[in-house]
C-alpha cells in the first residue's frame, strides 16, 4: 500500500507517493533528490540526518515521510538564499568542518536553538548539540561557531 | 519490509476499532520507539495506525488544580511548558533527561508510558504525583493509577483495543518538595541505570509525608514502600537517611544488563537516595549537591 502525500519543503510543495513505512530521510535524499540531508546510524543516535520539523530540530531516520504531512521541513538546502547563511559563515570561519558529514545536522540544530535562544550560553550549546555527534572530534570548534554565529545574527562581528 | 497498510483515525473510538479489527496493528505516536522497532524488524505490524490526526490528544490543559496532558504532549513540551516547569519541576526536569532535543521533539509522553520501559523517564515522577491514565476503547473508558498500569518490561495492563489518551496529574499540595535524580553513564542520549524521584514534606524536622519511586532497578518503575514506611513521622537525620536509603536498596529488584551490573545498580540507588534526602535535610552539615 502506497500513500499519497504533500510535503512542504524548504517553502516549496512536493507531491509523493510512499510507503507507510519509509522514512522522511529516505524520501528527502532519493524521491525529493535533496541529498544535503545525511544519513548516518539511521537510530536517532548521531544526528546527521537532522532537519527542522515547524522549526525544531528532528531526526528524520526516525520520522515516517507520511507524518510530514502538513508540516514545514527545513533541509540544509533550504537555510541558504544565495549566499551562505551566517550560520554557515560562521562555521566555516571557525574551521567548525572536518569531514563535513554532520555538518547540515549541526547547522540546522544551531539555528533552532538561535531563532529561539539567540544568546546561548556555552552549556545551553552543548546541550541543544547533544544528538549530534561529530566523529572528527571537533566539538570545541562547533562550540566557537555557534557562539560567533550568535553575533553575525545580532549584526555583529563580520571577521571575514 | 513487506507491505504495511497506514491508517489515520480521527477519534479515538475509530483507532480502538482498527486495533480490535487487526490484531497486529501497531499504534504509532511519535514514531522514536516505533521506527527503530520496525528497521531491525523486532515487530512487523500488518498495519500502522497512526494518532497524529486526533487533534485533543495534543492538549495540555491546568485547570482546578489538575493537569491533563494529551497522550501525544511531546517530551520537549513538557520540559518546557512553564505550568510544568512551575508547578510540577520534577516531571519537567526528568523530560530534560530523555533522549536529545531531535528526539524529544518527537518523542510522546503517552509512547514513553505505553511502551513500558522499565527505565521509562516519565514514569516515577508521574507515579510520585499520583498521576491516573485514562485508558479508551470502543467500548468505554476507564481511569486507573499510574502506578497500576505497568505489567512488566514492555507490558502493561491495557487490553487489546485500548488507547492511552490522557495523563491526568493533580497538583501537588502545598509544602511539598520535589526531587529527581538518575544516574547514566553519560549527560545525554543514554537510557537511565537508575532513576530516583522523591516527594517529601517537612513540618519542622519531622516527615509527614513521603514518595519514593525508584525507575531502571525492577521490572516496572516501583515505589519504595518500605523507606516510605522508615521515613513518615520521623525526624529526618542522618540515621535515618541512611536506613532508608538501604532499605530501598533492598527493596528494588535490579537485574545486570549491559549498562550496569545489579549490584551496581543497588547500590547507586541508596546513593541517589542519600543525596536526595540530604537535600531536604536542612539543619544538616552534610547538604549534598
Amino acid at each position: 500500500m502506497k500513500v499519497n502525500i504533500k510535503i512542504m519543503v524548504n517553502g516549496d510543495p512536493y507531491f509523493v507517493q510512499v510507503s507507510p513505512f519509509r522514512t522522511l530521510l529516505d524520501v528527502l535524499r532519493e524521491d525529493i533528490g535533496l541529498t544535503g540531508t545525511k544519513k548516518g546510524c539511521g537510530e536517532g543516535e548521531c544526528g546527521a540526518c537532522t532537519v527542522l520539523m515547524d522549526g525544531k530540530p528532528v531526526n528524520s531516520c526516525l520520522f515516517l515521510a507520511v507524518q510530514a504531512e502538513g508540516k514545514e521541513i527545513t533541509t540544509i538546502e533550504g537555510l541558504a538564499a544565495g549566499n551562505l547563511h551566517p550560520v554557515q559563515e560562521a562555521f566555516v570561519a571557525k574551521g567548525a568542518i572536518q569531514c563535513g558529514y554532520c555538518s547540515p545536522g549541526f547547522i540546522l540544530t544551531a539555528w533552532a536553538l538561535l531563532k529561539t535562544n539567540p544568546h546561548p550560553t556555552e552549556e545551553e550549546i552543548t546541550t541543544a548539540i547533544s544528538g549530534n555527534i561529530c566523529r572528527c572530534t571537533g566539538y570545541q570548534k562547533i562550540v566557537e561557531a555557534i557562539l560567533d554565529a550568535a553575533q553575525r545574527l545580532q549584526g555583529g562581528v563580520g571577521n571575514v | 519490509m513487506k507491505d504495511i497498510a497506514y491508517l489515520r483515525p480521527q477519534i479515538l473510538q475509530e483507532a480502538s476499532d482498527y486495533l480490535l479489527a487487526y490484531p497486529d496493528a501497531k499504534l504509532l505516536a511519535g514514531g522514536t520507539d516505533l521506527i527503530l522497532s520496525l528497521e531491525r524488524k523486532k515487530v512487523t505490524p500488518t498495519h500502522i495506525v497512526d494518532l497524529s490526526g486526533i487533534s485533543h490528544l495534543n492538549q495540555v490543559v491546568f485547570e482546578n488544580g489538575i493537569l491533563r496532558l494529551g497522550a501525544m504532549v511531546t517530551i520537549q513540551e513538557l520540559h518546557e511548558i512553564p505550568i510544568v516547569r512551575d508547578k510540577f519541576p520534577d516531571i519537567a526536569v526528568a523530560a530534560g533527561h530523555l533522549g536529545c532535543w531531535q528526539v524529544r521533539n518527537r518523542a510522546t509522553l503517552g509512547g514513553n508510558l505505553a511502551n513500558a520501559a522499565p527505565s521509562a523517564e516519565m514514569a516515577p515522577p508521574l507515579i510520585a504525583h499520583n498521576a491516573k491514565v485514562k485508558l479508551v476503547s470502543s467500548q468505554g473508558e476507564r481511569m486507573l493509577p499510574l502506578e497500576e498500569f505497568f505489567t512488566g518490561p514492555g507490558r502493561t495492563i491495557m487490553h487489546q483495543g485500548e488507547v492511552l489518551a490522557e495523563i491526568i496529574v493533580p497538583e501537588p499540595r502545598e509544602g511539598l518538595e520535589m526531587r529527581y535524580s538518575r544516574h547514566a553513564l553519560r549527560r545525554s542520549m543514554d537510557i537511565s541505570v537508575v532513576n530516583v524521584v522523591v516527594h517529601l514534606q517537612l513540618k519542622g524536622e519531622i516527615v509527614i509525608d513521603v514518595k519514593i519511586v525508584l525507575g531502571a532497578v525492577a521490572p516496572t518503575p516501583i515505589r519504595s514502600k518500605r523507606a516510605e514506611e522508615i521515613l513518615v513521622g520521623k525526624k529526618l537525620d542522618n540515621i535515618l537517611i541512611s536506613n532508608a536509603a538501604q532499605a530501598a536498596s533492598l527493596e528494588c529488584q535490579p537485574i545486570t544488563d549491559v549498562r550496569a551490573t545489579a549490584g551496581y545498580r543497588r547500590k547507586m540507588v541508596q546513593v541517589l537516595m542519600e543525596r536526595a534526602l540530604y537535600s531536604f535535610f536542612k539543619g544538616g552539615a552534610a547538604l549534598e549537591s
